[in-house]
């Protein structure tokens, strides 16, 4: 069944936030050297990636968050103003799964550090900020609107005249 | 000036993240004028601390402070629990020995000492002093027993600890690097080589 109007409103709304916060996420690592530094600092912490592709993770992913923040965007701005675009709507999808898969690592990896008893800095918005409930609730917060968002863009859309 | 300090960083937790509270000097090395200061808050019984210490130190020593770019101001944050039950006190007797321009040895031999398999060791038979002592003269060993029981000294090592809390510390050793009017934390983990390239990063 084609989603109603509040629906697709709702959907286009959440795609443009969560792009947003994707790509604010981004600028508060990559800013400046000292941010890109401290980032370093951070993911090392996790104990995930080996050191010596520490530096190189934590410039990648930041592009990656920026890149996957402004094609959501672009991608939901598109549909709206030509809704039969199948490129836009290829775009939309393969960036709000992209979002989800993205969201489920950075929840697993701060679930793993919470549970391994490591004291650290989650690293999601710039420093100072330690892995609590409270940052596990507002990614997993993100996470329920990205999958509503990719949920949406897999429904069929309505006829147009 | 010092309680003061502490009290706007109890009361107002965001104040704590601008303010440097004002070092004791006899825990301090390098260049009050450096562009960067590190406080490390540690605990003498703490195994990563002692690393820290015998590790990344004399790195941090031998690249920045003797070189004029870090200020580093050691901070005591004793430690509590059941392997935890002389840091107070070795706390104390190393800011005592701080007083008289002595805390590196009486840290050095603490450190050196800290072993959790060795009954001999002052963190399992609790003989603190003994262990502070070896690396004093006579002399200095009189002053150091007075001024640990001196109230200021008690104060300061309470004080230390409760700028630490007021810092978010929650483990040990976490250093905070002051740069550019902002405090850093940094985790304790950190790999010498990515603090390096935060130190060296332009503001």
């Amino acid at each position: 069944m084609p989603p109603n109007k509040t629906f697709r409103t709702l959907a286009s709304v959440l795609r443009l936030m969560l792009g947003g916060i994707f790509m604010f996420a981004a600028w508060i690592k990559i800013k400046d050297p000292m941010s890109r530094a401290l980032f370093a600092i951070d993911l090392d912490a996790y104990k995930i990636i080996p050191l010596r592709y520490v530096q190189t993770v934590a410039w990648m992913l930041p592009v990656a968050e920026m890149m996957l923040g402004a094609v959501l965007i672009l991608s939901a701005v598109g549909v709206l103003l030509r809704p039969g675009n199948r490129l836009l709507m290829v775009s939309l999808r393969l960036s709000s799964v992209l979002v989800c898969l993205s969201l489920v690592i950075f929840i697993g990896a701060m679930s793993w550090a919470k549970l391994s008893g490591k004291n650290i800095d989650c690293g999601c918005f710039g420093p100072g900020e330690p892995i609590s409930w409270k940052t596990m609730v507002r990614d997993g917060s993100m996470l329920a609107g990205a999958m509503f968002v990719a949920w949406t863009a897999f429904l069929p859309r309505r006829k147009t005249a | 000036m010092k309680l003061l300090a502490v009290a706007l960083a109890v009361a107002f937790p965001c104040l704590a993240q601008m303010m440097i509270p004002e070092p004791d000097k006899g825990k301090a090395l390098g260049s009050p004028t450096a562009p960067i200061t590190i406080e490390v808050f540690s605990d003498f019984t703490c195994p990563h601390c002692k690393h820290f210490h015998e590790t990344e130190l004399p790195a941090l020593m031998r690249d920045y402070i003797v070189k004029g770019k870090v200020y580093l101001v050691s901070r005591d944050f004793p430690l509590t629990g059941p392997e935890h039950q002389y840091s107070r006190q070795a706390a104390t007797y190393a800011t005592a020995a701080a007083r008289i321009g002595k805390y590196e040895p009486v840290a050095d031999a603490l450190f050196a000492n800290q072993d959790f398999t060795k009954p001999t060791s002052w963190v399992v038979n609790g003989q603190v002093w003994e262990c502070v002592a070896a690396v004093l003269t006579p002399a200095e060993r009189t002053r150091v027993q007075a001024l640990a029981k001196d109230p200021g000294v008690v104060a300061e090592v309470e004080r230390e600890l409760q700028e630490g809390l007021a810092t978010g510390v929650n483990s040990t050793p976490t250093l905070v690097v002051n740069r550019g009017g902002k405090r850093f934390p940094i985790p304790s983990t950190v790999d010498y080589s990515l603090l390096r390239s935060f130190l060296d990063a332009p503001k």
